[in-house]
């Protein structure tokens, strides 16, 4: 015992130091399969509270900004309901089912109040959680374009992450041909992201946009992910290289749309069948 | 009084990480910690005590940066390795009045200190944020040049510390 305290004595602050580093891994190594399982952390709530009120204050000083960006989304979206009822009053001789699928579709604004673009594991927080209906699993857009899926909520907050993350791997397609590819992002600017898969017998234009395939039931087909910024094809290599300017800026993003399809699970249910 | 000026000294510098080197962003390479200085700039006291104040400032950072256990990794080993140093560069190291500054530790031994402890701090955060020994240019990239603001801010950070 006497031995046991004269070795605490001697060797007290690198135990300590020790102990700190082990305490530290074990929370790094918990927090990571939190991550991966669809729960927010406590410490995320909290933060998310404190980042509320920092977010509160900082949109007084934006307010300028966001009326024209608003004022900007009213005018298309009267667009769009214009051109919806058009299309409705047409359906009369068209197929029912058609004009469903357009409206099928809902959105929740939401806002942001905790954003990380700069790390490898960027994520958003949302102001909305399971008390207003949000659940994982849900797109997420701008006014811009497509923004990322919720990946996790609680009462009040959802995660959201973005297509700016590593571990996402958005299903998309060239606008102009309609070839399907794979939007992935590996840093380490929050602007560019890579198309994949876009094999080089087809013809790829910089400029070229690129935009969901509403295959996945999480967006409408459509919605403008980016644009094709930078286009290589490397001697030998059977895809080409694509950089794709993101359409959404996340560094100025403040407000969300929830994109709420009903028809979900009914179409994730038949695609489990398969 | 003296706690006073450590709370102060830690709220000061939490508020100027989270409000605007959190919102930096050059490259994607640049993302300094200027909280550490902080804990290298810490007035001489027990080493427990110092390791504790280092463990509560990377929990609070993990919290603040939704990035658990990186900080306080990180900053437990510059709490542990400060006092080590600060006993090799200045002799009678106990004897330093006040805050880690070039008027009382000397201003070869405060610049030395500022870097390694600086370099070592992010390249502990940015290891372990990669995770991965393929991104090894990447953490080497960031880890110079965030430490090079840092650093810098570290300067400043030391004459508005001297001059108060």
């Amino acid at each position: 015992m006497h031995n046991l305290l004269r070795l605490i004595q001697k060797y007290g602050n690198f135990l300590l130091f020790l102990a700190m580093e082990v305490a530290a891994f074990l929370w790094m190594v918990s927090e990571q399969k939190l991550q991966q399982s669809t729960f927010l952390s406590a410490s995320n709530t909290l933060t998310a509270s404190f980042n509320l009120m920092l977010t509160n204050t900082d949109e007084y000083f934006h307010l300028r900004e966001e009326n024209a960006v608003l004022a900007e989304e009213n005018a298309r979206l009267r667009g769009q309901v214009n051109h919806l009822q058009g299309m409705v009053e047409d359906s009369v001789e068209r197929d029912s089912a058609y004009v469903y699928s357009h409206l099928r579709w809902s959105y929740q604004p939401a806002r942001v109040v905790d954003v990380a673009t700069n790390s490898r594991h960027n994520y958003l927080v949302l102001n909305k959680g399971a008390r207003d209906n949000v659940h994982e699993g849900q797109g997420v857009l701008s006014h811009d374009g497509v923004v990322g899926i919720v990946s996790a909520v609680n009462l009040h907050f959802a995660q959201v992450i973005p297509v700016i993350h590593p571990k996402m791997r958005l299903s998309c397609r060239i606008r102009r041909n309609g070839q399907m590819g794979f939007l992935v992002w590996n840093g380490p600017s929050p602007r560019y992201a890579n198309l994949t898969d876009i094999g080089r017998h087809i013809l790829v234009e910089e400029g070229d946009t690129i935009e969901t395939n509403g295959l996945t039931g999480l967006f409408p087909e459509g919605i403008p992910i980016g644009v094709i910024d930078r286009v290589e094809l490397p001697d030998g290599d059977t895809y080409y290289n694509l950089r794709v300017l993101l359409a959404t800026d996340f560094k100025s993003l403040r407000y969300v749309q929830i994109v709420h399809n009903p028809l979900a699970a009914e179409q994730d249910s038949m695609r489990l069948k398969q | 009084m003296k706690w006073f000026r450590i709370i102060v000294a830690a709220l000061f510098l939490l508020f100027v990480q989270t409000t605007v080197f959190n919102n930096l962003h050059v490259l994607g390479f640049c993302h300094p910690f200027v909280y550490v200085l902080f804990l290298i700039c810490l007035p001489v006291m027990p080493r427990w005590e110092e390791q504790l104040i280092g463990l509560a400032m990377g929990v609070t950072m993990d919290c603040i940066c939704s990035s658990p256990g990186i900080h306080t990794a990180a900053c437990a080993a510059v709490s542990w390795i400060k006092p080590l140093m600060l006993a090799r560069m200045v002799q009678e190291s106990e004897r330093i009045v006040g805050p880690i500054v070039p008027l009382n530790a000397g201003v070869q031994p405060f610049i030395r200190l500022v870097v390694l402890l600086t370099l070592l701090h992010h390249l502990a955060v940015f290891s372990l944020d990669a995770w991965s020994w393929s991104l090894w240019y990447w953490v080497l990239l960031e880890t110079v040049i965030s430490s090079v603001v840092t650093i810098g801010g570290g300067f400043v950070y030391g004459f508005l510390l001297h001059r108060s």
